[in-house]
C-alpha cells in the first residue's frame, strides 16, 4: 500500500516536472520563434490569417471597501458568510489576475466569401493568489468566474453583388458614443472582471445574429454611400436572449446591493429560446453634403431586468418564482457625425427615444413604463499645444449625454446615472503620442491618455493610462481608474465608488 | 597526346577566364546595365552641386554608395493619357492664387517657361496630375520603422485608390458624373501589426479647393465606422516617419502650398529598379545603402505651406520631367534645419512607373521609414461600390 502511495506521489511529481519542462520549453520555442518570424501565421496561400494574443490584466484597489457596498458589511454581505468571519475588499488586495489567449482566424475562401472566428481561453488566478478573496465569492460561481473557454465568435461574410450578409456569432455596433452607451444597444455587456474599463470589443458578448445589408447602387435623394441593414437575432437556440453580465456576489465588481439568489434569477429569468422571442432591428444610413446620418429602430428585450415584486413575495413564500422581468422595448433613434473645416471639429451625435421602457420604484414593488428620450453631443478635435509635444497634436473629444425621462416621479429608480428626471454626464479624452528613443517599438512608442466622466449630480470616474509599445509584438497598459459618488443610489458609479484601483495590462501579439 | 593535353589546359584556363570575366561582367551590369561610374565618400565633393543636400550628408558621413548607370528614357505614359493631354492642351489656367481652373485630363501645362513667375506651381501641378492609371492599386505595402539603434518594427498595408476627374484610360472619360462633386477615393487597409490589423481608412477628396478631404475610419477595437478629422494633414500616422501629406511622397493639396521654381538642375535618382529587389540598409544609420543612380535634369522646386502651424517649414522637390513625379525630397523644420529626406526608387516598364521602394529618412532625430510595395496594379476598373462606407467595414475586418 506503501508502495502504491509512493508511487502514485512519483508518478505526479513526474507528470508535473514533465509539464513544467514542457511548459518552458513551449515558452523558450514561442519567445524564440515570436522575434525571428513572420509576425502572424498567413497559410493555405495567403488566405488563412492567424493572428492573436496573450494578455494578462493585473489589477489592485487603491481603497477599502466601504462596509455597506465592497466591505460587504450589513445589507451587502453575501448570504453564505453570514455568521462567518471574513474580511472585505481591501485597499493593496490583487483583485484581478486575469490571463487571456485569443487566437483569431480569417480565412478567405473566395473573394466574396470569408469566415471569421475568435475563440478565447481565460484564467482568472486572483482567487489562488488570495484566499479571502476566494472565500468571498459563494463557492459554486467560483469556477465559472475563475475560467471559461468559449468560441467567442464565428461568422461568414457573403457578399454578392450589393449585398452583404453576415452570419453568426457577432457583435454589431452602433452609434456615435465613446466611453458610454447610448445607440450601442444590440450586444449586452461582459461587468464581470473590470467592468467597463477594457475596450468594448473584449467585453460586448457576441450574440447569433444575421446581419443583412444592402449597398444602394446609386444616390438616393441626396444621399450617397447609402445602405440599408437589417439585423436580427433569433434567440431560439444557445441560451436564446443574453443580458449583460454581471460578477457573482463578493466579487471585486459586484453591485454589493444585488444578493446572489438575484443574479441567479437574472440569469434563469432571461425569456424561453423561442423565434417569438427575437429581437429585430433596421438601419439606414447615407452621405449627404458631408453629414453622415443614419436613422433606426429596434425591437429588443432589456439587457437588466426589472423585479417583479408579487413574485418576490412569492418565492419568500416558498414558491418557485422568479421575481427577475425581462421586458420587451421599441428603441428608434439617429446618429450623425460631420467635419466642419472652420473649427477643424469632427462633430458628431446620436439620440434613442425609448418606448415602454421599464423602471423599478426605489422599493421595488411597482414597475412604471415610461417613454424616455436621450441624446448625445460630441465633438473632436486635435489641437496643437506646441510646449508639451511639438510632433503631434493633441487629440481632444468631448461629450455630453443627457435623457429625460417622461412621467418620472421621485419613486422610480430611473436605473442611470442619478435619479432625476433629467440625467447628465459629461466625458472629455485627451490623448499624445511621445517617443522613447530607449524603448524599442520605434517612434510614438508612448501614449497617455486621460479619460474623465462626470454627473453634475455628484458622481464621476477619472482614468489615467500609459500605453508602452515595445517593438511589434509587446504592448504595455498601466493606469488608474478613481470614482466618487455622493451616495449608492446614483446607479452608475455610486455602487463602485470605493472601487478606486490601479492596474497593469502585459500583451504580447501575434 | 601532348596536344589533347594542350587543348585541355587552354580549354580550363579560357573557362576559369570567362568565368572570371563574367562574374566581373555580371557585378558591373547588373540588371543588365553597365555601372558607368561612382560616388562614394573618396569623392562625393566633385558631385557636390548635382547632389541633393541630404544626399551629399549621407555619402560624407555614411556608407552609401550610389553606382551611376546611364540614363534611360523610355517613359511614355498611356495613349489616353499623351491624347488628352492633347485634346485639353491650354485649357487648363491657374488663377492669382494660383489654383487650377479649367482642367480636363492630361498633363495640364506641357510647356514650361523658366522666367514664369507661376511656373513652380504649374510643375506642382503637372506632379499633381501626372500619369498614374485611372485607378491604381498597391496591393502590398510594408513599412519598415527604424530606429537610431537600427531595430525595427514593421507595419504592413495595401491601398488602392479610383480617380473621378482626370480620366484617360477607363470609361467614362474625362470624369465620373457624381454631384457631391468627388476628385478621388482613397481606400487604405492595415494588415499589421495586430493593433492596427482591421484598420480601414476611406478618404474623399473633392474638386471644390475649399472643400476638406473626408475621412472615414473603422476602427476595429471600436467595431465601427469613426469619422476623423483631416485638417492635420503634417501629422505623422501609425508610428511612422511618414505625415498624411507624405503619402506617395505628395498627397496634400496643392492650393495648400506656395510654389517657387528654384531651377532646373542635374540631380541622380533611382529611376529603372526591378520591383523585386529590395534595397539593402545601411549598417550605420537607418537608411538604404546605395543603389543605381541614373542622372537626370530636373525641376527644382520649392513649397512653402500656408498654414503657420504645419510641421515644415519648406520642403524642396526634385521633379523627373520624364514621370512628372517626385524623384527626391529635403524637408526642413521650423529653425531651417535638415530634417528629413524622401526618397523615390522607381520600377519603370512600359507606361507603369511607381515608387517601389519610398524611404522617409528623419536626421534630426536618427530614424527612418522605408515603405516597400511589393505588387503594384494600374486600371483594374475596381467598382465604385468598393469605395463606400459599406465596403469599407466589409473590407477592414
Amino acid at each position: 500500500m506503501a508502495n502504491m502511495k509512493n508511487f502514485r506521489a512519483r508518478r505526479k511529481t513526474m507528470k508535473k516536472v514533465k509539464l513544467t519542462i514542457l511548459s518552458l520549453f513551449l515558452s523558450c520555442l514561442f519567445i524564440i520563434v515570436s522575434f525571428e518570424t513572420a509576425p502572424c501565421f498567413t497559410l493555405l496561400d495567403g488566405k488563412l490569417d492567424v493572428n492573436g494574443f496573450l494578455e494578462n490584466w493585473s489589477g489592485w484597489r487603491l481603497e477599502d471597501g466601504l462596509s455597506n457596498l465592497h466591505g460587504f458589511q450589513g445589507g451587502s454581505t453575501p448570504l453564505h458568510l453570514i455568521g462567518q468571519d471574513y474580511d472585505g475588499l481591501k485597499a493593496g488586495d490583487y483583485y484581478l489576475s486575469r490571463n487571456t489567449i485569443q487566437v483569431e482566424l480569417n480565412y478567405e475562401l473566395t473573394e466574396k466569401l470569408v469566415l471569421f472566428a475568435i475563440w478565447r481561453s481565460w484564467y482568472e488566478g486572483s482567487l489562488d493568489f488570495d484566499k479571502d478573496l476566494e472565500k468571498l465569492i459563494v463557492s459554486k460561481e467560483r469556477d465559472d468566474y475563475r475560467r471559461d473557454n468559449d468560441l467567442r465568435e464565428i461568422y461568414v461574410d457573403l457578399v454578392p453583388g450589393n449585398w452583404h450578409f453576415r452570419i453568426g456569432k457577432q457583435q454589431i455596433v452602433w452609434g456615435e458614443s465613446f466611453g458610454f452607451r447610448m445607440a450601442d444597444i444590440i450586444n449586452p455587456l461582459d461587468y464581470t472582471y473590470q467592468f467597463i474599463h477594457p475596450d468594448w470589443e473584449d467585453i460586448r458578448v457576441p450574440l447569433w445574429m444575421a446581419d443583412i445589408r444592402y449597398a444602394f447602387p446609386c444616390q438616393v435623394g441626396p444621399f450617397s454611400n447609402a445602405f440599408a441593414e437589417f439585423v436580427v437575432m433569433p434567440n431560439s437556440f444557445d441560451g436564446g436572449m443574453q443580458p449583460n453580465n454581471l460578477a457573482p456576489h463578493g466579487a471585486n465588481w459586484s453591485f454589493p446591493t444585488y444578493p446572489q439568489f438575484f443574479l441567479d434569477f437574472i440569469d434563469k429569468g432571461t425569456p424561453e429560446e423561442s423565434l417569438r422571442n427575437a429581437e429585430y432591428g433596421l438601419r439606414l444610413r447615407g452621405v449627404a453634403n458631408g453629414w453622415d446620418v443614419s436613422m433606426f429602430a429596434f425591437y429588443t428585450w432589456t439587457d437588466t431586468p426589472v423585479v417583479n415584486f408579487n413574485k418576490f413575495l412569492q418565492f419568500l413564500g416558498g414558491a418557485a418564482a422568479n421575481p427577475m422581468e425581462y421586458k420587451r422595448t421599441m428603441m428608434a433613434g439617429g446618429t450623425f457625425n460631420v467635419y466642419e473645416g472652420r473649427t477643424q471639429t469632427v462633430f458628431r451625435g446620436e439620440c434613442v427615444l425609448r418606448y415602454n421602457e421599464p423602471y423599478n420604484s426605489l422599493n421595488l414593488t411597482k414597475i412604471y413604463r415610461n417613454e424616455s428620450f436621450a441624446y448625445m453631443l460630441g465633438a473632436d478635435r486635435p489641437t496643437w499645444i506646441k510646449p508639451l509635444n511639438k510632433v503631434h497634436p493633441f487629440y481632444i473629444s468631448a461629450q455630453l449625454f443627457q435623457k429625460y425621462v417622461f412621467g418620472f416621479n421621485d419613486r422610480m429608480a430611473s436605473g442611470e446615472t442619478s435619479n432625476d428626471q433629467m440625467q447628465t454626464l459629461i466625458t472629455l479624452f485627451i490623448n499624445n503620442s511621445y517617443t522613447w528613443y530607449f524603448l524599442p517599438g520605434g517612434i510614438d512608442n508612448v501614449t497617455p491618455s486621460f479619460f474623465g466622466m462626470y454627473d453634475p449630480s455628484g458622481e464621476g470616474w477619472v482614468r489615467l493610462q500609459l500605453n508602452i509599445r515595445f517593438g511589434d509584438y509587446w504592448r504595455c497598459a498601466v493606469g488608474t481608474n478613481m470614482y466618487w459618488a455622493s451616495d449608492n443610489s446614483q446607479a452608475f458609479f455610486g455602487l463602485v465608488q470605493d472601487n478606486s484601483n490601479a492596474y497593469l495590462n502585459l500583451r504580447f501579439e501575434f | 597526346m601532348m596536344k589533347r593535353k594542350a587543348v585541355m589546359i587552354t580549354g580550363a584556363i579560357l573557362s576559369v577566364f570567362l568565368l572570371v570575366c563574367s562574374s566581373y561582367a555580371y557585378e558591373n551590369t547588373r540588371m543588365g546595365r553597365e555601372v558607368i561610374g561612382k560616388i562614394d565618400k573618396s569623392n562625393v565633393e566633385e558631385y557636390k552641386d548635382v547632389l541633393t543636400a541630404t544626399q551629399y550628408y549621407r555619402i560624407k558621413n555614411w556608407d552609401p554608395v550610389f553606382e551611376i548607370v546611364p540614363t534611360v528614357t523610355d517613359f511614355k505614359p498611356s495613349p489616353g493619357y499623351i491624347a488628352a493631354s492633347e485634346q485639353y492642351k491650354g485649357t487648363a489656367k491657374l488663377d492669382a492664387e494660383g489654383n487650377m481652373v479649367g482642367y480636363r485630363a492630361g498633363l495640364p501645362f506641357p510647356d514650361i517657361d523658366l522666367n514664369d513667375p507661376q511656373a513652380g506651381s504649374k510643375v506642382a501641378w503637372n506632379l499633381y496630375w501626372r500619369y498614374y492609371g485611372d485607378d491604381r492599386f498597391y496591393t502590398s505595402f510594408t513599412g519598415y520603422i527604424l530606429d537610431r539603434n537600427m531595430r525595427q518594427r514593421i507595419n504592413r498595408s495595401y491601398t488602392r485608390r479610383m480617380n473621378y476627374t482626370g480620366r484617360v484610360d477607363l470609361e467614362p472619360k474625362p470624369e465620373i458624373p457624381n454631384t457631391e462633386g468627388i476628385e478621388y477615393k482613397d481606400l487604405l487597409m492595415q494588415r499589421f501589426p495586430f493593433e492596427v490589423k482591421g484598420t480601414g481608412l476611406l478618404t474623399f477628396r473633392y474638386t471644390d479647393p475649399k472643400k476638406d478631404d473626408d475621412l472615414w475610419a473603422y476602427v476595429p477595437s471600436m467595431r465601427r465606422i469613426v469619422r476623423s478629422n483631416t485638417s492635420q494633414r503634417s501629422d505623422t500616422w501609425g508610428g511612422t516617419d511618414t505625415t498624411w501629406d507624405d503619402v506617395y511622397i505628395w498627397a496634400g493639396r496643392n492650393q495648400t502650398q506656395n510654389f517657387k521654381l528654384l531651377r532646373m538642375a542635374d540631380a541622380y535618382h533611382v529611376r529603372h529598379e526591378p520591383k523585386e529587389i529590395f534595397p539593402e540598409n545601411s549598417k550605420n544609420f537607418p537608411c538604404v545603402a546605395g543603389g543605381y543612380y541614373e542622372k537626370i535634369t530636373a525641376y527644382v522646386v520649392e513649397a512653402t505651406p500656408k498654414d503657420p502651424n504645419y510641421i515644415y517649414k519648406k520642403r524642396v522637390w526634385w521633379i523627373d520631367p520624364m514621370f512628372w513625379d517626385i524623384a527626391l525630397c529635403d524637408i526642413y523644420d521650423r529653425k531651417d534645419r535638415l530634417w528629413k529626406s524622401i526618397t523615390m526608387r522607381m520600377f519603370t516598364e512600359g507606361d507603369i512607373h511607381h515608387s517601389h521602394t519610398m524611404e522617409f529618412c528623419d536626421y534630426v532625430n536618427t530614424h527612418a521609414t522605408i515603405w516597400h510595395s511589393f505588387g503594384f496594379a494600374k486600371n483594374q476598373n475596381t467598382p465604385e461600390e468598393d469605395y463606400s462606407l459599406s465596403s469599407l467595414e466589409q473590407f477592414a475586418r
